[in-house]
């Protein structure tokens, strides 16, 4: 309508400059589209999304140059997961103030994808007709990567089987746990979850291993060890323990702890299945036990039958000098019982000692003398030695060693070894038959031998002697040195065999002297 | 109160304590009693008087079989009861073979042992007065000259004198001579004691 009007020369002028200074900054807007490295493009409003004109950025960002792209539909190039991001409201798209932004996988001319951020806005005509779509992309594929990772990184803690947990240095308030720690925390009776880390241990723990755990972990950013959680008792109550704490500390503001990173592991499955083992060892050793007294059940009678075949001697000499009327001074009734009380007690000690010996325990660590063990054992063994006219010879540490472990299982276990020395000289014609029991200390262990003088063993039976059920005895069953083994390494130690075929053999063990901690 | 059997009884037992109340059960019936704590023990200190033995089977070194057969090869006669702690039937019956007199499984009845050891006593008078015997009859019959010791071995078999003549080559008359003096230096009286005399001899 302005043209139309009569204009004066300055207004000519004004105009031609305003013109002029239009076309420049119409220039610079072109200069800014072509050269920016976002692709700047047009598109028809269709379901097509087809190129109307694209900035010279396509080329590097998709391969294409314009010319080549302009009219070809650009629904065509997304990745089939990502085409209907806007129409079904992905959750990479978002709309503020009139425009939308949406992250998608695009194609590239070689036939890869690309992370695309693009930001759109539909231009409409007066009736509110969409006319065109002008769209300003970047490519954003490392930055997505790097997203991406890092929420994989977040899943794999989440789905960590290790309980990992975060918790801010100064309230120890607990501010996410992965679903293994909310597992295992939420055992108890009424399901809650500790708020606080303070809540998991019991005081004392809290006040001395955690605080110095944490207190190592804010110096040298990490601390490794084992601290046990104080879980609620319930039907399914667990176990668990703090296996590492990380300091993660801000390098901007003096190194200070911004939060912990708490790990620990539900040992619950784990230590069942020990104590399980342990039971079924136990179990094990003590029918064993119940086995070899039954062995050895001839010799223990004939032990028991002396004193009381004794008593009863005691008894019915006094009685028969009482009766005949022959002068039974007092002096020798008192005798006559001290003896009888003497003999009663030799009886009541064999009864105590095999009683002790078959009884089921729990395994009941003690601190012993490995000598007395040996000694003790050949007196259960008397009866069995003086019937097979063996001779026990004694090498004992002469700075009588102390063990820490279990006295029964050990003394199981000398006792399970002197009858396979006795047992030895049964098919052996031989004079001296001597069963050397010998104990010493080595490097923090003691190292028992009991060797014999017989036939020996040949290397290929001495290969098998210890599996289950391997036995050259006629009645055995095979189970004693297997049984033997799996105590003496069950206390932390070493049993092994040495023969050199036909003069005799050794069985030696070696058990760690000072106390192992539990595992 | 009854008197005491001649013989002693002799315990070889290697459990002292047991050894003692054997020893304090057998003297309060009035026995005499010796102890030994293992089988060469007693063969180092027996001096061949009469007794009884109570052995028991279970001992280190020599056991009691061994004892008791070792006692069977030095002729050795003892009246043996085998003491064993438990029943082993083997070993009894062994014993038994060889000729022990019982076996009597610990503990016992002591009537019944007692009873078993006067009756091994006696037996063991028995054969010491057999023994005397036989050492009287040997001596006698050591008395006896070559021809007489021919002639009585001929004698014995049932032979009459003119047979006997024949055997040695000299005259009935001399085999006469020779016997009457056999029968008066053997002091038997007739032919059949001097047949017995002559078992004993042999045994």
């Amino acid at each position: 309508m302005a043209m139309t009007q009569k204009i004066t020369a300055a207004q000519h002028d004004t105009l031609l400059a305003e013109l002029d200074e239009a076309r420049r900054e119409a220039e610079r807007y072109r200069l800014l589209v072509e050269q920016s490295t976002d692709m700047i493009s047009r598109h028809t409003p269709t379901p097509e999304w087809t190129y109307v004109d694209v900035s010279p950025a396509v080329e590097g960002l998709l391969g294409y140059k314009p010319s080549e792209i302009i009219g070809t539909p650009g629904y065509d190039l997304f990745h089939p997961d990502d085409a209907d991001n806007l129409v079904k409201r992905a959750e990479s798209v978002s709309y503020r103030g009139g425009l939308y932004t949406n992250v998608y996988r695009y194609r590239h001319r070689d036939g890869h994808y690309l992370w695309l951020e693009t930001t759109s806005r539909t231009i409409r005509d007066d009736s509110g007709e969409p006319v065109e779509i002008i769209c300003v992309s970047r490519d954003v594929t490392q930055r997505e990567q790097a997203q991406r990772a890092t929420r994989r990184l977040a899943r794999v803690v989440e789905s960590s089987s290790d309980m990992i947990m975060f918790c801010s240095p100064d309230t120890l308030a607990l501010t996410y746990l992965n679903e293994a720690a909310s597992i295992t925390l939420s055992s108890g009776p009424n399901g809650t979850i500790a708020l606080n880390l303070r809540e998991l241990f019991d005081e004392h723990t809290c006040n001395s291993l955690l605080h110095d755990g944490l207190e190592h972990a804010a110096l040298h950013g990490c601390w490794y060890g084992s601290i046990p959680l104080q879980l609620p008792p319930g039907r399914d109550s667990r176990i668990a323990e703090v296996r590492e704490i990380i300091a993660h500390r801000n390098p901007d503001d003096n190194r200070r702890v911004e939060y912990y990173s708490i790990i620990g592991r539900d040992i619950t499955h784990k230590r069942r299945a020990e104590d399980a083992a342990r039971r079924q060892q136990l179990e094990l050793a003590h029918m064993s036990r119940l086995l070899s007294v039954g062995e050895m059940a001839t010799g223990l009678a004939h032990e028991i039958n002396q004193p009381l075949a004794a008593i009863l001697n005691y008894c019915r000499g006094t009685l028969r000098r009482a009766e005949d009327g022959r002068d039974l001074s007092l002096a020798q009734a008192l005798q006559a019982m001290q003896l009888i009380a003497g003999q009663a007690r030799r009886a009541a000690e064999i009864i105590k000692r095999i009683r002790s010996y078959v009884k089921r325990t729990e395994y009941q660590r003690s601190t012993f003398s490995i000598n007395d063990s040996c000694q003790d054992v050949t007196g259960f063994l008397r009866q069995e030695a003086r019937d097979n006219q063996i001779e026990f010879h004694f090498d004992l540490d002469p700075t009588d060693p102390e063990l820490t472990a279990d006295r029964i299982q050990v003394e199981q276990v000398l006792l399970n070894l002197i009858r396979n020395a006795i047992e030895a000289y049964n098919d052996c014609e031989q004079g001296r038959r001597t069963v050397t029991i010998g104990s010493r200390c080595v490097e923090g262990s003691i190292e028992v031998a009991i060797s014999d003088c017989a036939r020996g063993v040949s290397a290929e039976a001495l290969s098998q002697l210890f599996d289950a059920f391997f036995t050259s005895k006629p009645s055995g069953l095979g189970m004693g040195l297997a049984i033997s083994r799996t105590i003496i390494e069950s206390h932390g130690g070493q049993l092994w065999a040495q023969s050199d075929g036909h003069s005799g053999t050794v069985f030696r063990f070696r058990l760690p002297v000072a106390r192992q901690p539990d595992q | 109160m009854k008197t005491p059997p001649d013989g002693t009884v002799f315990i070889v037992d290697d459990d002292d304590d047991f050894r003692a109340s054997m020893q304090w059960l057998l003297e309060s019936d009035g026995l005499r009693v010796t102890s030994f704590n293992s089988a060469q023990a007693f063969l180092d200190t027996y001096d061949g008087s009469p007794g009884c033995m109570l052995l028991d089977v279970r001992m280190p070194d020599i056991s009691g079989l061994a004892l008791q057969q070792m006692l069977l090869d030095k002729g050795i006669a003892l009246p043996i009861i085998v003491l064993s702690g438990h029943g082993d039937i083997p070993m009894a019956v062994t014993a038994i073979k060889s000729g022990a007199m019982d076996f009597l499984e610990k503990p016992f009845d002591d009537a019944l042992l007692l009873h078993r050891v006067r009756l091994g006593l006696r037996r063991a008078c028995k054969l010491q007065q057999q023994k005397r015997q036989q050492e009287q009859t040997r001596s006698l019959y050591d008395s006896l000259s070559r021809r007489e010791k021919e002639v009585m071995a001929l004698v014995v078999t049932g032979r009459a004198n003119r047979e006997i003549a024949e055997d040695l080559g000299i005259s009935p008359k001399t085999v006469e001579v020779h016997r009457s003096r056999v029968m008066s230096k053997m002091k038997a009286a007739s032919l059949p004691e001097l047949v017995t005399l002559a078992a004993t001899l042999n045994s």
